[in-house]
């Protein structure tokens, strides 16, 4: 082990050193940890590690560090380190200490070779989002993060059982590709475990309750880590799964019709992750050839970088005003330039302009569409591009950053490590846009694409320019609304609210009518009487035993008393007598 | 001039980029037929976005509700 220190266990052992430290050095401790992660991730050669066996079992290796992990172990590291140093300056350990766990738990997750040790770090990300929700302290985070946990049970227990099958049924404990057992019940269990951490509908309503529950600096840590981990695992585990084609496209479309009805900036940007994650799953599908296979690896790298930009820019928004809806902001832009030009970066990533990195990321995706001859696909992740543009960029940039202020609203300063934070990852953002090339090389499969032809950039700035038409066209209608939007997590919500007043209805009163009454009557009729006979009849038959045993014993030795007199001649008598007595048996028998 | 005057002026150049460059000069070519159209790209940034628009706002008149819905 020598050659390979285990970045994501150096992460999580080093973080449970925070709470002992001193209140000044947490912050530049958590910052040195993330560092020393991030670094260890650097210089991890290719290659298996960790064989050992375990109650003579053969579990080897337990740790795989190929291209494919690589690159998911690269964009989690640094995005961690990116994080510390944005909450750099609070005053909360835990936050920074579920943050590096977090962090340390998805390498390890990229790292790991067996089913078994992938699915230990798999439920730890869990654990520590809702440590992050938590944090917020109030009334809805923590209902939130209640729902987050019961509902990531569930997904959790079905790939429990898809891999406690899997294991059963072929005795193999790597975690490699199930796509030779396609369509058998644990390829389906591990397929839904998985699809619910990646938030495909109708299993996504966890996450845009969840995330904009957490502290602003829980939300830059929950939206990189959960998602993108699922997407690995769906490369890994099911590159080529048709469902996902489709799954992945409506899921695209429909994150950015519910991001463009929202209010809530967080809750928007959680939208987008839904749609953003919906370009990775349908490139997931279309990975029977490499092309997809790299696009959803590429654009979860670049989606990581500009969505945590996005999210560290709505947090200082948040941490500035106090605010978080559109529609108390507006006029923003004049107030913190840096955050708004990170947002800005950010937007125009996500949305794909060139020269950014989401315009590289996606491309391959999309190609692999074209490529595939799959129209529907195609078509849908184009119209989620427009989406995609009009609701961030055109509204929560308009109505956050410009437009009319729409109430009284006292800003505060960023502190500068928040700034630091969004700047490394915007000038990211648009170096690796530039350089494309150099990027692709470090995809899992070699590929020759050049994103950059005049058909694609064409296409692209048409999109742009006609869906900033149809903003212009409907800027009335768009204007945002103080309203909430349901989604499938009303079920579960409303749900549960009826089956606790139907359950009141029902069962309460039958327990309390006809349960309650039996017991009465059983305990008035039949226990207490039964027990006043028990008792009566210890009274009379127990007790007199002891009575007699007593008095008789009592007679015995007042009788004996008699012969005690204290006198030595009366006890020489006794024993004169009782010896000729002995003496006369004898003679007389 | 104005923001609206120069988006208008925008959308004209690139559909005339657009017909120029792919359809007259033929630099690019698609995957499919229907890409094969004049200025594709902004057909689809027309149609997709207003298509976006009308199922958010028919959506919104079933799932948005008042914000203390829940409490």
């Amino acid at each position: 082990m020598t050659d390979f220190i285990h970045p994501g266990i150096v992460l999580i052992l080093g973080a449970f050193l925070l709470p002992a430290l001193p209140k000044n050095f947490r912050g530049p401790y958590s910052v040195l940890l993330a560092t020393v992660g991030f670094f260890f991730t650097l210089v991890a050669e290719q290659g298996t590690y960790g064989y050992m066996s375990l109650f003579g079992v053969e579990i080897s290796p337990l740790v795989r560090v190929d291209k494919l992990s690589l690159i998911f172990a690269y964009i989690f590291s640094f995005i961690g380190l990116i994080g510390i140093i944005y909450c750099y300056h609070i005053d909360d350990w835990i936050q920074q200490l579920a943050g590096l766990l977090y962090t340390g738990a998805s390498v390890g997750v990229s790292f790991a070779a067996d089913i078994l040790s992938f699915y230990l770090f798999w439920e730890m990300l869990s654990f520590c989002a809702v440590l992050l929700i938590w944090s917020q302290r109030t009334k809805e985070a923590t209902e939130a993060g209640y729902r987050y946990i019961l509902v990531h049970i569930v997904g959790g227990l079905s790939l429990f059982a898809g891999v406690m099958i899997y294991i059963y049924q072929t005795g193999n404990l790597q975690f490699d590709s199930f796509m030779n057992y396609s369509g058998e019940l644990f390829w389906w269990l591990t397929l839904i475990g998985f699809v619910l951490c990646a938030a495909v509908p109708p299993l996504h309503a966890w996450l845009p309750d969840a995330y904009p529950s957490a502290t602003i600096y829980g939300s830059v840590f929950l939206n990189p880590f959960t998602t993108k981990a699922a997407v690995y695992a769906l490369i890994r585990g099911f590159p080529g799964a048709e469902v996902l084609i489709y799954l992945g496209s409506v899921m695209a479309v429909y994150g950015v019709i519910y991001a463009l009805l929202e209010n809530n900036l967080r809750r928007l940007l959680s939208y987008h992750i839904v749609s953003q994650v919906g370009y990775m799953v349908a490139g997931v599908g279309l990975g029977v050839i490499t092309l997809g296979l790299n696009g959803s690896a590429s654009h979860a790298f670049n989606h990581i970088l500009y969505k945590c930009l996005l999210f560290m820019s709505a947090g200082a928004v948040i941490y500035a005003t106090g605010k978080e809806k559109m529609t108390e902001l507006g006029d923003f832009g004049r107030y913190a330039p840096i955050t708004a030009l990170s947002f800005f970066v950010g937007a125009f990533s996500i949305a794909g302009f060139p020269l950014t990195n989401g315009f590289i990321g996606k491309s391959p995706i999309i190609s692999a569409a074209g490529e595939l001859k799959n129209a529907f696909a195609y078509i849908m992740l184009n119209v989620a591009t427009c989406g995609t543009i009009i609701s961030i960029i055109c509204k929560m940039g308009y109505y956050t950053f410009f437009s009319s202020r729409k109430s009284d609203y006292q800003v505060r300063q960023t502190p500068l490590n928040m700034r630091i934070a969004m700047l490394i990852t915007s000038s990211l953002c648009i170096l690796i846009g530039i350089f494309p090339q150099f990027f692709y090389y470090f995809l899992p499969y070699p590929m020759n694409y050049e994103p950059y032809t005049a058909q694609h950039i064409l296409d692209t700035l048409g999109i742009f320019s006609f869906t900033g038409l149809v903003f212009a066209i409907f800027l009335k209608i768009l204007k945002p609304k103080p309203y909430l939007n349901l989604d499938i997590d009303w079920f579960y919500r409303v749900g549960a609210k009826y089956s606790i007043k139907s359950l009141n209805k029902t069962v309460a009163p039958a327990e309390y009518e006809f349960i309650n009454k039996i017991w009465r009557w059983l305990i008035d009729g039949v226990i207490i009487p039964v027990s006043g006979r028990i008792t009566a009849y210890e009274d009379r038959k127990m007790n007199t035993l002891p009575a007699f045993l007593s008095s008789l014993a009592k007679t015995i030795s007042d009788g004996l008393a008699c012969f005690h007199t204290g006198k030595v001649q009366d006890y020489a008598f006794y024993m004169l007598s009782f010896i000729g007595l002995v003496l006369l048996l004898y003679l007389l028998f | 001039m104005s923001f609206k005057k120069i988006l208008y002026i925008t959308c004209l150049i690139v559909v005339i980029l657009e017909i120029v460059f792919l359809k007259l000069m033929h630099l690019g070519h698609g995957y499919f037929e229907f890409e094969e159209l004049p200025a594709f790209g902004a057909l689809v940034g027309f149609w997709g976005t207003l298509f976006i628009i009308i199922v958010a706002k028919s959506l919104s008149k079933v799932v948005t509700k008042r914000e203390d819905y829940y409490d």
